[in-house]
């Protein structure tokens, strides 16, 4: 499993044009990174406030709404950052590939 | 006065007293007078110089000169002041200039000036003190004995007099103490007319150079401050120490097993690999993947991370080729308007095999041809394509990619065979059933349901006796209720009928075709079976199949009559590529073959209604899903045919080269249900989509949807008229 998702970063990774990939943990800590550690602090705090509201967003207009994906255009970049699926036991809940997930 | 001196003691210098001679050769006159009288040296007469000195005067003065910072002499003056008196006359012109001065000013300054000269001259410290008063008289001013009355007079003359005898300047002196309270401003009002000195009086200013204070100050960079909180509670500790003993024990159990199976024999790979034995196999080695050494990663937790990281790459995916879908949509050629029945078609997409599948030792590599190809029923952009080689004796492995339009870089699920995948085909009502057939004989059905996923059935090729390769495989409507049912056709001329029930495949033999052409006596004649390169199932019957061959022929059968084929239609020379049905009309297929020709057949009849004859070799034929009359097929030489029979009956209406030169060959075409959108298959494995100009998708308007079906067919029927004419 781990291979698979590791795999898939890598491929993400290797595209022209990607800078990098972050993944998060529920608590907002990078655990991946190919993004120097003071960029990715950074990203990880910005990003886990961001992710939270346009999700808490979602589900407000419609509680059956989830969020799928946000994705933040700026002049020089692009950002995406896509939630997980399904909540699970908050201890092993969120997991962010530039992403958050929800943890109800 | 003192020029008078002077020449009176040059005229008695020959007066007997003589002087020394100072050594000062500063004095001009002395100069002078020291040059004159060597000029008029005269033998015999003693002249006597005499000179002006003081005797008391200091030769040798030094003061300290600011200027050249430096001590330097100070050349004795020798002059003597023989009488001095302070001035208290003023020039008139210099009256009428501070008169006017005064009249101007306001009176507070008038007062200040009064104090001002009152003080220089020596007063002290009245403020009403007389103004000073013009002058009048000079006569009067000096009252010191020592002043000469001629000179005194000249100088009197030099001012205006009024003839007035007052002694102004002792009025000018007296300070009026008290009485003139009252009267100050009576007479400082008068100050118009009286004059200040401007002699004794000036007012200057000195501004020092004003000192701006300046503020410096340095900002630091801010330290980054972080607040985190979390709780440290028994539970939580306890939970952490569970997940770590569950993330080091398979690890510890795999190492067993490990060491044990390296004992023990090669285990027999099973075909599916849905990349789980993949995982299992590397997983105890990979320890030191970053993300499966962090504690909290369960299984559950790496298939949320997996499905994110799935999102990211389709929406990497989407907006990197966000042109391609852009067109997909919207783009038009306008150029059809003026191309009266001609079109073209615009290249979208490219999807690769994936590289880790090609590459690699001879068990894992797989061939590069695409051999099938087919869309999902129900997700437009799903898409399933099989591949492996067309060259008899490839020892390859094979492949099936499901791939989705929106990845165009790797496809979503990737199934590894040992050996070469011939056929694909999804279940048309149950679209989460895939059918594989491969080159060995063995038939897989795989499921692609989300709860379900991964192989379901495998019948492997050893199960019928007569099984070789098996070349087609069609699903069929369930001939008993829910049980899906398909149709395979073999080499060895066997059309099989299978059914899923009771979680197993049951295998029903349908018919075996026999060769039904010329053959030499020496052979016998039922020794020799069709071998059946391709079979189509009508969509609106699934009862109506009709079977090509290699030997060039085609039968129709119908399942539910007796199982000799009905009809044989000795169709082309060389082998049948690729056969199909049209969707709309019961009675119409389409041929294809080696022999570069394309042929429309109506059921009822044995001779084709139109050929098509072509340039190269054709690999496959496609009807389109939303025309009756229109159909694509596709040459080994890389071109791409597409006819609209009601445009252009006898010509197609695009010829377009899709492959490259170097690998040309062209190996199968689909076009999409919901999308005007066709897939061609090469052989080197890319596979391209293209977007049908609006010239080739051509459909008739119809009031309402469900008499396209009737619409369609009579269509086709006006042109068996046509044709039969």
């Amino acid at each position: 499993m781990a291979t698979e998702v590791e795999e898939i970063l890598k491929r993400i990774q290797s595209h022209k044009g990607v800078i990098g990939v972050v993944v998060l943990n529920n608590d907002g800590v990078a655990i991946k990174s190919t993004l120097d550690a003071a960029t990715t602090t950074q990203y990880a705090g910005l990003i886990t406030q961001l992710a939270d509201r346009a999700r808490s967003m979602t589900r407000e207009m419609d509680p059956n709404n989830d969020l799928t994906f946000l994705r933040v255009r700026s002049k020089k970049h692009e950002i995406f950052i896509a939630p997980g699926m399904i909540f699970f036991a908050t201890l092993f809940a969120k997991y962010f590939v530039i992403s958050n997930e929800d943890p109800k | 006065m003192i020029h008078g001196y002077l020449n009176r003691l040059r005229l008695a210098s020959d007066a007997p007293f003589a002087t020394v001679m100072p050594d000062i050769s500063a004095n001009i006159w002395t100069q002078r007078q020291l040059n004159l009288i060597e000029e008029e040296e005269i033998p015999g007469v003693v002249k006597i110089r005499l000179q002006v000195c003081n005797p008391n005067l200091p030769g040798n003065i030094i003061q300290y000169d600011y200027l050249e910072s430096a001590y330097v002499f100070v050349p004795p003056d020798p002059t003597i002041v023989l009488y001095n008196h302070d001035p208290m006359l003023i020039r008139k012109a210099i009256l009428a200039y501070t008169a006017n001065s005064l009249k101007n000013s306001p009176q507070k300054s008038v007062t200040k000036r009064h104090k001002e000269t009152a003080y220089l001259e020596g007063e002290e410290g009245n403020i009403h003190s007389n103004p000073p008063k013009i002058l009048q008289e000079s006569s009067t001013i000096d009252s010191d004995e020592e002043s000469m009355p001629e000179t005194g007079s000249q100088q009197a003359s030099y001012y205006d007099t009024q003839g007035e005898e007052e002694t102004n300047n002792v009025n000018f002196l007296q300070a009026s103490k008290g009485e003139d309270g009252s009267d100050s401003e009576s007479e400082v009002a008068e100050a118009g007319s009286s004059k200040v000195n401007l002699f004794s009086h000036c007012e200057r200013g000195v501004q020092t150079t004003i000192i701006r204070n300046k503020v410096a100050s340095s900002t630091t960079v801010t330290t980054v401050v972080k607040s985190f909180s979390s709780n440290a509670n028994f539970y939580e500790i306890a939970v952490a120490y569970d997940v770590f003993g569950r993330k080091t024990k398979p690890e510890i159990n795999a190492k067993i097993e490990r060491k044990k199976d390296e004992s023990g024999a090669a285990s027999k790979q099973l075909p599916f690999t849905p990349a789980d034995p993949a995982s299992e196999e590397s997983s105890p080695e990979e320890v030191s993947t970053e993300l499966s050494n962090r504690p909290g990663l369960t299984p559950e937790g790496f298939q949320r991370l997996k499905h994110s990281a799935n999102v990211i790459e389709r929406m990497l995916s989407q907006s990197m080729f966000d042109d391609l879908a852009q067109d997909l949509k919207y783009f038009e050629d306008a150029a059809d308007d003026f191309r009266e029945n001609e079109g073209t078609l615009l290249p979208l997409w490219r999807f690769v095999i994936p590289t880790d599948a090609v590459r690699g030792t001879k068990t894992n590599s797989s061939g590069t041809c695409v051999r099938s190809l087919v869309w999902n029923p129900k997700y437009f952009d799903l898409l399933a394509v099989g591949f492996g080689s067309e060259e008899p004796d490839f020892d390859g492995g094979g492949l099936v990619c499901l791939y989705s339009l929106k990845n165009a870089f790797h496809p979503e699920k990737v199934f590894k065979f040992p050996v070469g995948v011939t056929f694909l085909d999804f279940h048309a009502e149950r679209p989460y059933l895939l059918g594989v057939t491969t080159e060995d004989g063995s038939v897989y059905i795989y499921s692609l349901h989300s709860k379900l996923s991964g192989l379901l059935y495998e019948s492997s090729g050893l199960i019928s006796k007569d099984s070789s390769n098996i070349t087609q495989i069609k699903w069929v409507a369930d001939k008993i209720e829910s049980c899906p049912t398909f149709v395979t056709v073999s080499f060895s001329g066997t059309v099989h009928l299978w059914l899923i029930s009771n979680k197993k495949l049951v295998q029903l033999l349908v018919v075996t075709l026999s060769f039904d052409g010329p053959i030499s006596d020496e052979v016998n004649r039922q020794d020799m079976q069709g071998c059946c390169s391709c079979v189509s199932v009508h969509p609106r019957d699934s009862n109506l199949i009709i079977v090509g061959t290699t030997e060039g022929l085609v039968y129709f059968l119908s399942l539910e009559s007796d199982v000799t084929p009905s009809k044989t239609y000795s169709a082309h020379h060389l082998p049948i590529t690729s056969l199909q049905w049209n969707p709309f009309h019961i009675n119409f297929f389409a041929t294809t073959s080696y022999d570069s020709s394309l042929k429309i057949w109506d059921n009822n009849q044995s001779n084709p209604l139109l050929v098509f004859k072509l340039a190269d070799p054709l690999t496959d034929v496609a009807w389109s899903p939303f025309s009756s009359t229109t159909l694509a097929t596709i040459s080994s030489a890389g071109k791409v045919y597409v006819f609209d029979l009601s445009v252009k009956k006898f010509e197609p209406i695009c010829v377009q080269r899709l492959a490259p030169r170097d690998r040309p060959k062209l190996t199968r075409i689909a076009f999409n249900k919901y999308q005007p959108l066709i897939i061609v298959g090469e052989e080197s494995g890319f596979i391209g989509t293209y977007k049908l100009s609006p010239n080739l998708r051509k459909t008739t308007k119809v009031l309402e949807e469900e008499r396209r079906m009737e619409v369609e067919v009579t269509k086709l029927e006006r042109l068996k008229k046509l044709l039969s004419l």
